[in-house]
């Protein structure tokens, strides 16, 4: 069927043409937008060679959003979209013509997914025509960009599977949707796979969210969303929404890594401001998908205590901003905001943007960062700020021993603190060679809930413990589920001294009360304990072991695994 | 034959710094400086618990770029 695609060589020039031609769209809208510039760099790195436009293309988002208003409109609007294939390698519309005809030639279908970098729908609007987008990522850079979120997809391009890596972005059109629900949009694809619920189209999620509309304001067109709303819109698919403040740096970074390598997509609210001027201009909110971070080499110290986590690390957070382009890069590069809180001068924390101020000048526009929104699995119940505090005490406990010399470790111990689930930890402990014999088998063996919350401490750039907290349970409850010792010096120094009642009496004195408190005590009771079969190191010998403790099975006693806090069965949700 | 000279002196050594640790913390010194460090601790977890706090305005404020 003739006309049904064309093949054409890339260049940006190229692609806004066809971009304007395909929209419906003057050539100077497609050329001002922000997307113009981005799709040009990220298009220049993996040497984007040719552009197969599929026609006719019916896009699932753009007929529910078309069915909800554009039919109803006096404007007869297009219902089909086009949809645009890059490929990075160079072939001809005769090539593609032969490979459809089951002729032999250079070009096949292994080829086709080879090169295949991804593909843009655009819609039949005259402005906002960016739809479902799925591009490539960039390579890792040595483990520098981290993209967590990524989930498979599938193009099907006349009966050729053309599978790609990523997560779908689009651009709000102002009438069904507005940022917060692009942004929504996206995190409920990372969501979707991960916690296995329908996805919404963007006008789905816009009227899930103003179920609890203010009466002052229309549902369609859409002017934007509260936070309240987006909360609303997640439970509306079935999870649950928490919110943190993220002013602060630590907080932010932790707290968004802490999620993310859960491969748990957030949602992060900004406020704007065009820093051209003498005084900042607050342009208004704005929400963003968060979708992964660029790791520096050295971490940042933004806590007083001088904590140190992996987290500390990030430097740049990869984001599906519906005004840039997926995976847009947001830098933390220390410039702060001047602003009046409450009367008095402040600078706020800032991350650098690819927006345009009014006089179309990049980098002047900083993102203020304001809350995050995070969704969540119903199961997933205890916050992360919980076990951070936890961890943070603890980590105050080992900090002052190694200060002294009391642990091996030259440098401040690290801290990995993040959320995970029971497949990803078995699966890394038996890919890993830190546990061995007996102690890697029980590990494995253990019933464990479904979701965790892992923190690893490293001492000298080498694992040394890995304290497992169950997510699932009440911060009430006992949280704390499982230490793994990788490294039996350390682990044989905390036995030998939290038997001394001083020590002991200390550890009560964390204020942490709401579920560390308790299992501090447990955790530090468990290693007082030798590990495995009850039979001490031989450094172990003299050393006092206490031996009440009534809640230590029969099976774990004498060892430092115990029983699952909670009836034992293993999570299958 | 080397790596087990070598464990059998690490272990020697953590032996050691168990016995250090455990005299330490029993000391007037270990005590007020664990004391310290679990104030100091209680201050630092507090002063996030308040950072990582909603103010419930911010709930209702429109998002609209």
């Amino acid at each position: 069927m003739a006309g049904s695609f064309e093949v054409h060589r890339y260049s940006i020039d190229t692609l806004r043409r066809v971009l304007a031609e395909r929209a419906g769209a003057a050539r100077h809208v497609v050329d001002a937008k922000i997307h113009s510039g981005y799709f040009e760099s990220y298009f220049r790195t993996p040497q984007t060679a040719t552009i197969l436009i599929e026609n006719e293309y019916v896009d699932r988002d753009f007929i529910e959003d078309f069915a909800a208003y554009y039919v109803r409109c006096f404007h007869p609007y297009e219902r089909k979209c086009s949809r645009l294939h890059f490929f990075s390698r160079e072939f001809t519309d005769n090539d593609f013509d032969a490979l459809l005809r089951g002729q032999q030639g250079s070009l096949t279908e292994q080829v086709l997914r080879d090169a295949y970098l991804g593909f843009i729908v655009v819609k039949p609007l005259p402005q906002t025509f960016i739809g479902r987008t799925c591009l490539k990522t960039y390579p890792d850079d040595g483990g520098r960009r981290w993209y967590p979120i990524t989930r498979r997809y599938e193009a099907h391009l006349y009966g050729m599977a053309l599978p790609i890596e990523t997560l779908a972005f689009q651009e709000q059109d102002h009438v069904t949707a507005a940022c917060a629900t692009s942004a929504l949009w996206s995190a409920f694809h990372g969501t979707g796979k991960l916690f296995q619920h329908a996805i919404p189209s963007p006008v789905e999620i816009t009227q899930a969210a103003n179920a609890i509309l203010p009466l002052e304001e229309r549902s369609l067109p859409t002017h934007g969303l509260t936070v309240q709303q987006m909360a609303h819109a997640i439970r509306s698919v079935g999870l649950e929404p928490f919110v943190v403040n993220v002013r602060d740096e630590f907080v932010l970074r932790s707290t968004l890594y802490a999620y993310m390598r859960g491969r748990v997509p957030v949602l992060m609210i900004v406020t704007l401001a065009d820093m051209s001027g003498a005084s900042p201009q607050f342009l208004g909110k704005h929400a963003v998908a968060v979708t992964g971070y660029g790791l520096a080499a050295t971490p940042a110290s933004p806590t007083s205590s001088g904590f140190a986590s992996q987290a500390c690390c990030i430097d740049r957070i990869y984001a599906h901003d519906d005004q840039v382009g997926p995976f847009a890069r947001m830098v933390l590069d220390g410039t702060t905001v001047p602003v009046l809180s409450n009367g008095q001068p402040c600078n706020l924390l800032s991350l650098s943007t690819s927006w345009k101020n009014a006089a179309g000048t990049l980098d002047k526009v900083r993102a203020i960062p304001e809350t995050i929104l995070v969704p969540l699995y119903h199961k997933i119940r205890i916050p992360f700020g919980a076990v951070q505090d936890a961890v943070i005490q603890f980590d105050r406990f080992l900090e002052i021993l190694r200060s002294h010399g009391l642990l091996p470790c030259a440098q401040r111990l690290q801290w990995d603190v993040y959320l995970t689930d029971i497949n990803t930890l078995k699966g890394d402990l038996a890919s890993s060679q830190a546990l061995q014999g007996e102690a890697r088998r029980e590990a494995l063996l253990r019933s464990l809930p479904r979701f965790l919350w892992r923190a690893t401490v490293f001492g000298d750039a080498k694992p040394v413990l890995d304290l497992l907290f169950d997510a699932t349970d009440i911060e009430q409850g006992r949280c704390f589920v499982q230490a793994l010792e990788y490294d039996p010096a350390v682990a044989g120094i905390l036995r030998s001294i939290v038997s001394v009642p001083a020590t002991q009496s200390s550890l009560q004195a964390m204020r942490s009360g709401r579920f560390w408190n308790g299992s501090s005590q447990q955790h530090l009771k468990r290693l007082a304990r030798p590990q495995h079969g009850g039979r001490p190191n031989a450094w172990m010998s003299g050393v006092q072991i206490p031996s009440d403790d009534a809640v230590v099975s029969p099976i774990a006693r004498g060892g430092l695994f115990r029983p699952p806090p909670h009836s034992g069965s293993s999570s299958t949700r | 034959m080397a790596d087990a000279s070598a464990d059998r002196g690490y272990n020697q050594n953590a032996e050691q710094l168990a016995q250090r640790a455990r005299e330490w913390v029993t000391s007037r010194q270990g005590q007020q400086e664990l004391s310290r460090a679990v104030q100091e601790a209680a201050r630092e977890t507090e002063r996030l618990r308040q950072a990582r706090l909603i103010d419930p305005k911010v709930l209702h404020e429109p998002v609209t770029l």
